[in-house]
């Protein structure tokens, strides 16, 4: 899936919402917020957050890229790395 | 979709049926009786290249990718009846050396892997603590800064090839107040670094020539090039290395499953009570005809996560529902197996007993069956 950094902001804010936190408090979560801590990001979301980028957009991260699944705005400039890679 | 093995992987499938069986067999109830590792049968499967399988082709070994290196790890346990020389090799193999295969330095690779590869050295994931257990993520072993790397110190139990092994890949607490994304770190730890001490084999029920032990680690140096995918990266060299054992170390059990089904089929054909052969019952055939289902539902499962990992395509969660389904297909398909031959089951000589101890411990590594279903829930949005 080729994609801007807005739509993919935007498809990562979706999984998130539709499948991580369902909903709850989605409102209040910015492209900065912190989402390991505020927990949202925990020892199985951050597989499934991996598994998700990696199969939406064809990309294979590397441990320094999932150290940075920390909220939207950096999960959105790892995307953007690892497709112009 | 095609499900057809290519010419290569039909050619090691035959390769490594072919050697176990002719060469991994012999004396394994008495190394079983004894728990006896039988180091020189590992040198053999290093010959044969079974123990550097992921590792890349130019450093020593065959640079397969996870599908066939799972073809492989079900014809080893097809062909090996030492379940627990079996367990030993994908212990190594899967959880050290397809991870330093995938995130070593160039350097790393170049230290361990030639040594992996030929058996000279024996590989061994440290990562459960006695505190922890299925909490693997609730770690005490923490790392300190000194110098360019790091001073280790902790436990860890519950560690395959432990006693045996030249090298542990030790996950540690490097940043405690990080979260999920960077709280641990994974090291390359020499198993005769000062402050090691690998404790002796613990006695256990299954997988006796399989030698499991605890690790003391006290204020060991690790230099910062011996960190495995960076400060930091612990959970995705440990989720890697697990999704690796969950799908091909259950690839070896799918063998387990076929080569005991078939005992079990041979066995109801030429016993007969009566004049009858005991497989002309329904309550014998129809038992062995659900542990085929189970065996052919159990072979897909795992090729399927190995296709996935192969191409980031969900492995983890594909790896979990493998190792959950396989594991209990082969508790009961060796149970199964056992009814049928009766009281010979549980006699040591038809070895069926022992298949039935060692598909127990199945349950249990790798992540408890338990723990699988809470990542499976987890991962389906409950």
């Amino acid at each position: 899936m080729i994609g801007t950094d807005a739509s993919v902001a935007a498809s990562i804010r979706k999984f998130l919402t539709d499948e991580l936190i369902k909903g709850k408090e989605a409102g209040e979560i910015t492209d900065e917020t912190d989402l390991v801590k505020t927990g949202i990001v925990d020892s199985i979301n951050v597989l499934r957050l991996v598994g998700f980028l990696e199969e939406e957009y064809d990309i294979e991260l590397e441990p320094s890229d999932v150290q940075q699944l920390t909220s939207i705005r950096n999960m959105t400039g790892v995307v953007a790395a690892r497709r112009a890679a | 979709m095609d499900f057809a093995l290519t010419p290569g992987q039909k050619a090691l499938r035959a390769r490594v049926i072919a050697f176990a069986s002719e060469r991994l067999n012999a004396g394994v109830i008495e190394r079983d009786r004894a728990a006896e590792f039988p180091r020189p049968l590992w040198n053999e499967c290093a010959k044969a290249g079974l123990a550097g399988l992921p590792a890349p082709a130019d450093i020593g070994g065959s640079g397969a990718d996870c599908l066939t290196t799972a073809i492989a790890c079900e014809a080893l346990g097809y062909g090996c009846r030492d379940g627990g020389l079996a367990f030993s090799l994908f212990a190594h193999l899967l959880a050290c050396v397809a991870p330093i295969a995938r995130f070593g330095t160039e350097e790393q690779k170049r230290r361990w892997l030639p040594g992996l590869c030929d058996g000279t050295v024996i590989g061994a994931n440290a990562m459960t603590e006695p505190e922890a257990g299925s909490d693997a993520y609730g770690m005490m072993t923490t790392a300190v800064p000194d110098g360019d790397g790091f001073r280790v110190s902790g436990r860890k139990s519950f560690c395959t090839n432990a006693p045996v092994a030249g090298l542990f890949i030790v996950f540690a607490i490097t940043d405690p107040d990080a979260g999920a994304t960077s709280r641990f770190t994974a090291m390359l730890v020499d198993a005769g670094a000062p402050g090691v001490t690998a404790g002796p084999p613990v006695e256990k029920s299954a997988l006796r020539t399989s030698p499991l032990g605890n690790v003391l680690l006290e204020n060991v140096a690790v230099p910062g090039g011996a960190v495995l995918g960076g400060v930091g990266g612990g959970v995705t060299v440990f989720s890697y290395a697990m999704a690796w054992e969950r799908i091909c170390l259950f690839a070896g059990q799918v063998g387990v499953m076929e080569r005991v089904l078939e005992r079990a089929i041979h066995h109801a054909n030429s016993r007969t009570v009566r004049g009858r052969r005991i497989g002309e019952h329904q309550a014998v055939s129809h038992r062995l005809a659900d542990n085929k289902i189970r065996l052919e539902a159990a072979r897909l499962l795992v090729q399927n996560a190995a296709w996935r990992m192969d191409r980031h395509r969900g492995g983890g969660l594909a790896s979990s529902i493998a190792k959950a389904y396989v594991s209990e297909a082969l508790v009961a398909g060796t149970q199964d197996a056992l009814r049928t031959f009766g009281g010979a089951g549980v006699l040591a000589d038809t070895e069926i007993e022992r298949a039935c101890r060692d598909a127990l411990a199945s349950l249990i590594y790798s992540g408890t069956n338990d723990i699988q279903r809470e990542i499976i829930a987890r991962m389906i949005g409950l």
